[in-house]
């Protein structure tokens, strides 16, 4: 099972350049793709989700060529949109029934089959008979994942999903998705790092239509090891940190002083402690310092 | 606070662009509609006494009546859309935080909108000050500018209008949070003035107030305006148009309390729930099941055969979604109960009653249903097809392997569906209101074919166009508005002289429905016109197919490449099937419009042949003395062929040398004349022809004329012959007439020169008919005379019918399936001849010839003929009746009378009664072909049929009538600028005189003079001027002889009745009683006021005026009759019991415009 994305392009007539040569190949599992606000992901996303052209380029999925035969891929695809609203007034059941006559499913018996079991599996059962429209946030976004599993997808793409859940709903939504992502190609975009660490098996990183980084999550951070120094200074002095060494980032403690991150092969000096690295410095360094 | 909002909100609307464009649109379409009133596009027209003037307060009031109908798209996309824009974007989430006082922010937008709609509007009043300017002073329908017509126009009618119905409107909306709602409640706004006209019907008062718009308070207070007073009046304010505005304004401001109290400014705002929703409780976070991912197998199938079953499936949804939303409800809710107040008003509460025939049900009240179902269709289709992306759930649809045609047919079935559950509800709505009026004969048949297959079709071309406008134009606002000014085109191509329904939009030939005859020969033209349209319906659908909106598209070259790629094989070979199609039907109505051949008839042809015949105009002809006609029906081909002689004599003088002869105007006609003779003239297109005779015809020679008469065939759009299929009646216009037929205007009665003719032809007097009748073996022929021989030969059914005693010209030639009712009078056999089912009114019908019969008879001369035929013609030939000889002929309308309501008027009897008297007084009595002829056939006739209404139905049912015949009169004034021409040079086009006053003069007379006394003066009348050839009578000999019989103290009865035009003015002022042991003594104070209806000056008096006093149950106790010379007068009168109420003038002496205060109740 395998998604491969070649060179794509994509410009908008307002000029900006969404999708700047993007080729990924992605394989079984969770693909997370981290990024910024306005780095492309939801454009790619689209795309891939057959729901816009590209300028050029060539997507494949399992030989499939995507671009000429999208109804094709539709066929396997489960797409969760980053924001989506659903006909209101509509409960649960009502509108699952829906997607699943959208998605082919024509039998009756085999709609509820179907029904049954993805709101199981969203653990929406017991509130399958309320409107979807007054949902909270997390059940609407369980919903959405409980409507892409109706046609069986062997390509799940969800554009943040995570955004706006409370912790527990977080937790709740990532551990649906890792269970799918053993058996097909779940590819989700994010701006939250902790969510792809704990789950991808890949990631790649894009800013500005760019792919800077792709490879495992583990692999990215074992690539820092004992490259990343951490050190508390002075808010003042911030700024002298920043000019002279690469600095990954930097947060408060309660007392009001900083503790800096930096990236350096060596240690900086005595004062700088080696730190464990993680996958924000990766994503951080990718980000700011790529090309230095 | 408020100033900051609106002022904020106003800047919203000012910058957007499709405010300018609504405002050049309007502008446009005020300007092109006020100069073609002015007839700025036609030939210049000429100044007369009746033009009504464009830029009157009256007319220009109707014309922003008009115009504000189409202002009122606005309201919703602008102070509906003003709130909605919140929901819609989602900004009130965060709006709401603020901290708003909701009133202000309510009132803010509202007044913001509203003054941007206001700003819109003037866009019309611009149009038409231009409008004035360009027309010019010079233009006869130009009056001298009013502005203060505008500003009444804005500011009492207009303004306050889109005042309440944007109150009506933002609440609604603000409360739905949909703004589909505000456009279905201003649809509903029409079905609201519907339901009060006909709910309030016989209160015009009711009517006037409750009416939304106003009109009908106008309609109040202007209803009896002459033209001139129409040319000139301001609307009068202060009366029912205050009260209607100050109901409406009173409402509003209910509705507005209310959203202050209802609104809140939360997320999810009002919500109508059906069931009220169960709140599940539970925690959801008790459970927490190990994951299984396993997917269990279940069938996908994306066969052909599946896609189409899906179509369906999907389109249910939003089916329910729409006919399950409460303003769906409410509106359809509206929509039936219009429908049933305007039937129940045809049937039961009406001044004339029908009865519920299912034809009925389904003429006008379903033209009006269908009408709202278009404008509804507009609306619901533009909110089925954004449906997924108002609500944000386009991109899970668009990304599942969803055919774009399936969910394209899925939307266009749903609409269809929402349609037909409509009509549906129309079909159910005649049925049940036919079975709870008792009345079982319900054509299901008849239903299902006109709701589902005639108007189906129709609405579905609506359909298919609303989907392909709303999917091209992203924009709700601006499909709908586009789709309106569709609707608006289709109407406006015929005022711009286009009347192909190769063009006009959606549009077919009307169809009328009668039971003898179905929808006779105009089907195949309509289903060819519809189906027409319906391709092209079809068409559109395969390009909304291409530019269905799914994937992101940015920029338009991006559109048309989607487009472009979506072009298959499919949709080529599809569109290109359809195309072949369109092309053939429109190249056969092209041919069927363009079928007859010739020259058009325009006003300068016709000048021309006045031109080249004129020479010829008072040529003496001879007449024609007797006819012997051999008609031809063929029923299945509706086709004729007549053969015939004419028998003419030079009954003048002097030699004639010259025949002018005039053919049928819509048949081929050859003829020939018994002796030599050579075309002199000839005008094919007019038909007339003039022959100059080598050898000159001599005084009492007599000449022979014979003719053979075709139709010409139907075309798809045109009837040429009227042979139909069943019940055919065919005049005798189609016969060949002498002399030139077109005589301008006739003379005055004492003009020595007018030629001694009678009022119904320049070519003969009185003739001897003989007319041998065949159609096919189904049907019966039947034509006026008395029925001589019957036969059947080569399967054909021959008659022959010939008159008894000479008649006038004027026959008829009938064939159809009948079933015949039979009944004697003394010896004279009477017969009608009608459509099986059609046994309503048969028993009025007889009983009414027999009244007239007995009253005619008994007053003035025995009955001429051994018997008297009643035949019933389909509706699709007109409504009216008419007397040829011994038979009347009637149509399908008389016979489906409802005749049950004893308080309301039987008109099938009245009809016959009155047609029958016309024996006497129009075959008998014969006037002069001068003014005022209609006078003496037409008045004393419709005042004779009063008198015999009377016996039957009794005093009470008479001066109904009679009040109609006022109300007839008053309203008939309207069309003529000053009401000059006295009953006595009466036209015959003005029945509103003829019939209206007549019948009211003659009453008066009657009342003064004793209704003997006046049927001595008509049967001596009668007897010195039957009708013969030496000296027809004229209005003229009839007023002296009048006058003759009269006491001089009444003579001014008949000079203000019959000669002049005076109005009364009478009220009573108080009336004091007392008691005086038996007796009563009134007091009464009343005021009489006469003038001339062309002068405010008041008339001297010395006039009988009758006072009537009434007890309790409405009987008369006494009349008592006073003569008054003042304008003030009290009297005292002694009566034997305790009046009630008394009435001033109750059997109409005198005509007054308003009556009300002429009663007094105590």
């Amino acid at each position: 099972m395998i998604l491969n994305i070649e060179n794509l392009q994509k410009t908008y007539p307002n000029g900006v350049t969404a999708l700047d040569g993007i080729s990924l190949e992605i394989g079984k599992g969770m693909f997370g793709l981290l990024g910024p606000n306005g780095a492309g992901k939801s454009s790619l996303m689209r795309t891939l989700a057959t729901l816009q052209l590209p300028d050029s380029g060539a997507i494949h999925f399992n030989g499939l060529n995507v671009l000429e035969k999208p109804m094709e891929l539709r066929k396997q695809l489960g797409y969760l949109p980053q924001d989506f609203g659903v006909y209101p007034k509509q409960s649960a059941r009502k509108l699952l029934d829906y997607f699943a006559l959208l998605k082919g499913i024509s039998s009756k018996k085999d709609r509820n089959t179907k029904i049954e079991e993805v709101l199981e599996l969203t653990n929406l059962s017991d509130v399958q008979k309320k409107n979807v429209s007054e949902y909270s946030g997390g059940m609407k976004q369980r919903f959405g994942i409980a409507q892409l599993l109706l046609n069986n997808p062997k390509l799940i793409i969800v554009d943040e999903p995570t955004a706006g859940l409370d912790p527990e709903e977080r937790h709740r939504f990532l551990n649906v998705l890792r269970a799918l992502g053993t058996e097909h190609i779940v590819l989700f975009s994010t701006h939250i790092v902790d969510d792809v660490t704990d789950l991808c098996t890949n990631l790649a990183i894009i800013t500005k239509g760019k792919v800077l980084k792709s490879s495992s999550p583990k692999s990215a951070i074992e690539e820092l090891n004992s490259f990343i120094w951490t050190k508390t200074i002075l808010e003042t002095d911030l700024e002298k940190f920043k000019s002279d060494f690469m600095l990954v980032s930097s947060h408060y403690t309660e007392n009001n002083q900083l503790i800096i991150r930096v990236y350096s092969k060596t240690q900086p000096d005595e004062s700088f402690e080696k730190a464990i690295p993680s996958l924000e410095d990766v994503y951080f360094i990718t980000l700011n310092h790529s090309g230095k | 606070m408020i100033g900051s909002i609106y002022l904020h909100e106003l800047n919203y609307w000012l910058k957007k662009p499709i405010i300018y464009v609504y405002f050049a649109v309007f502008f446009s379409f005020s300007l092109i509609s006020f100069l073609g009133s002015g007839g700025y596009f036609d030939e210049p027209i000429k100044a007369s006494e009746t033009i009504r003037l464009l830029n009157s307060p009256h007319e220009l009031n109707y014309l922003f009546q008009y115009i504000g109908k189409l202002f009122l798209f606005l309201i919703p996309a602008i102070i509906g859309t003003s709130i909605y824009k919140d929901f819609r974007y989602k900004v009130h989430s965060i709006l709401y935080s603020y901290p708003f006082d909701k009133k202000a922010y309510l009132t803010g937008k509202f007044l913001a909108s509203f003054s941007i709609v206001t700003l819109i509007s003037f866009s019309a009043a611009f149009a038409f000050v231009i409008g004035e300017w360009l027309l010019g002073a010079a233009n006869p329908k130009m009056g001298i500018f009013n502005g203060l017509a505008y500003l009444q126009a804005y500011f009492v009618f207009l303004l306050p209008n889109f005042f309440v119905f944007g109150v009506f409107v933002f609440t609604i909306v603000a409360l739905s949070r949909s703004i589909y709602s505000g456009f279905i409640v201003v649809i509903s706004l029409f079905l609201i003035q519907l339901i009060t006209e006909n709910a309030f019907q016989g209160n015009n008062f009711l009517i006037a107030i409750s009416d939304p718009f106003g009109q009908n308070a106008v309609s109040f207070e202007t209803q009896l305006w002459t033209l001139s007073e129409q040319n000139t009046k301001l609307i009068p304010f202060f009366g029912p148009v205050l009260y209607n505005r100050i109901f409406w304004f009173s409402t509003a401001i209910l509705f507005t309390l209310s959203l202050f109290k209802a609104f809140t400014l939360s997320q999810n705002g009002f919500q109508v729930y059906f069931r009220k929703p169960k709140i599940s409780q539970q925690s959801e976070q008790s459970k927490s099941k190990s994951l299984k991912t396993s997917q269990s197998e279940v069938e996908f199938d994306f066969s052909f055969k599946q896609q189409i079953k899906l179509s369906w499936k999907l389109s249910t949804f939003d089916f329910k979604f729409v006919v399950f939303s409460p303003m769906f409800i409410i509106f359809s809710a509206l929509g039936i109960l219009s429908v049933v107040l305007m039937l129940l008003r045809l049937t039961q509460n009406g001044e004339l009653l029908m009865l519920p025939l299912t034809r009925l049900m389904l003429a006008i009240p379903a033209f009006f249903y269908i009408t709202i179902l278009i404008l509804a269709t507009f609306v619901y289709s533009g909110m089925i097809i954004h449906r997924a992306s108002v609500s944000g759930m386009s991109a899970l649809i668009d990304s599942s392997p969803i055919n774009n045609s399936v969910l394209l047919f899925s939307k266009l079935i749903a609409i269809i569906r929402v349609q037909f559950l409509l009509l549906f509800l129309l079909m159910c709505t005649g049925i049940a209101l036919q079975v709870s009026m008792g009345f079982f004969t319900i054509e299901i048949g008849q239903y299902l074919f006109f709701v589902f297959i005639v108007s189906g079709l129709m609405v579905i071309v609506w359909a298919l166009i609303s989907i392909f406008v709303h999917t091209l134009v992203p924009n709700l606002y601006g499909g709908i508005f586009i789709l309106l000014l569709i609707w608006l085109g289709k109407s406006g191509f015929s005022q711009l002289g286009i009347n192909s329904y190769l063009l006009q939009f959606n549009a077919a030939p009307q169809l009328i429905f009668s039971d003898l005859n179905g929808y006779g020969s105009q089907l195949p033209g309509y289903f060819l016109a519809q189906i027409y349209w319906l391709t092209f319906g079809f068409l559109t659908l395969f390009i909304t197919c291409l530019f269905w909106k799914r994937e992101f598209t940015f920029t338009f070259k991006n559109l048309l490449e989607m487009a472009k790629s979506r072009l298959n094989r499919f949709v080529q070979i599809g569109f290109l099937l359809f195309l072949i199609v369109f092309v053939s039907l429109g190249r056969f109505i092209y041919k069927a419009e363009h079928s007859e051949i010739g020259e058009k008839l325009t006003k300068s042809r016709i000048s021309a042949f006045e031109t080249q015949f004129s020479p010829l105009k008072d040529l003496v002809q001879p007449r024609i003395k007797s006819i012997k006609l051999e008609v031809d029906l063929f029923p299945e081909t509706n086709s004729f062929v007549v053969s015939g002689t004419y028998i003419l004599v030079n009954e003048s003088e002097n030699f004639i040398d010259t025949l002018v002869l005039k053919t049928g105007f819509d048949e081929i006609t050859t003829y020939s004349l018994s002796t030599e003779n050579q075309l002199l003239l000839s005008d094919s297109l007019m038909n007339v022809f003039a022959h100059k005779l080598e050898k000159s015809l001599a005084p009492n020679d007599s000449i022979q004329l014979s003719f053979t008469i075709k139709n010409e065939s139907n075309t798809l759009f045109e009837r040429n012959s009227n042979v139909l299929k069943n019940g055919t009646f065919l005049k005798f216009d189609i016969l060949p007439r002498l002399g030139f037929p077109f005589q301008k205007q006739k003379k005055h009665p004492v003009d020595s020169t007018a030629p001694n003719n009678h009022y119904q032809a320049i070519d003969s007097d009185l003739i001897e008919v003989d007319v041998v009748l065949s159609t096919n073996e189904t049907q019966t022929v039947l034509a006026n005379g008395v029925l001589k021989k019957q036969w059947k030969q080569d399967g054909r059914n021959y008659s022959q019918y010939k008159s008894e005693v000479p008649q006038k010209m004027g026959m008829g030639f009938n064939s159809g399936e009948y079933q015949v009712e039979k009944n004697t009078w003394n010896d004279v056999k009477l017969e009608i001849y009608h459509h099986e089912t059609h046994q309503y009114t048969i028993k009025n019908m007889m009983l009414g010839l027999k009244s007239a019969l007995d009253y005619n008879s008994a007053n003035f001369s025995p009955y001429p003929h051994k018997e008297v035929k009643i035949i019933e013609f389909p509706l699709s030939e007109g409504t009216y009746a008419t007397l040829f000889g011994n038979t009347i002929l009637t149509s399908e309308a008389r016979f489906g009378m409802n005749t049950k309501e004893e308080d309301k008027i039987d008109l099938s009897f009245y009809v016959i009664a009155h047609e029958l008297t016309h024996q006497w007084f129009g075959n008998n009595l014969l006037p002069k072909d001068v003014l005022g002829a209609v006078m003496l056939t037409e008045s004393i006739t419709e005042y004779i049929t009063l008198k015999i209404y009377e016996q039957t139905f009794g005093k009470e049912r008479a001066l109904q009538f009679l009040n109609m015949q006022r109300l007839r009169y008053l309203k008939g004034r309207k069309r003529e600028t000053q009401d000059k021409t006295p009953l006595y040079l009466v036209k015959a086009e003005q029945d509103y005189i003829s019939y209206g006053k007549g019948a009211l003069a003659f009453n008066a007379l009657a009342q003064i003079l004793g209704e003997e006394k006046l049927n001595e003066i008509l049967k001596s009348f009668l007897i010195d001027f039957p009708s013969n050839e030496t000296k027809y009578p004229t209005t003229l000999d009839f007023l002296e002889r009048l006058k003759r019989e009269t006491p001089k103290k009444y003579e001014y009865i008949i000079t203000d009745w019959f000669e002049k035009s005076v109005f009364y003015d009478l009220e009573i002022n108080s009336a004091i009683q007392k008691e005086m042991g038996n007796t009563t003594e009134v007091s009464l104070e009343f005021t009489v006021k006469k003038q001339n209806s062309d002068s405010e000056d008041l008339l001297p008096l010395n006039d009988v005026i009758e006072i009537g006093f009434y007890d309790e149950n409405d009987s008369l106790i006494e009349l008592k009759r006073v003569f008054v010379t003042e304008i003030q007068n009290k009297l005292l009168f002694s009566i034997d019991k305790k009046p009630s109420e008394i009435i001033l003038d109750p059997n109409f002496l005198g005509i007054e415009k308003d009556v009300k205060n002429n009663i007094f109740s105590f």
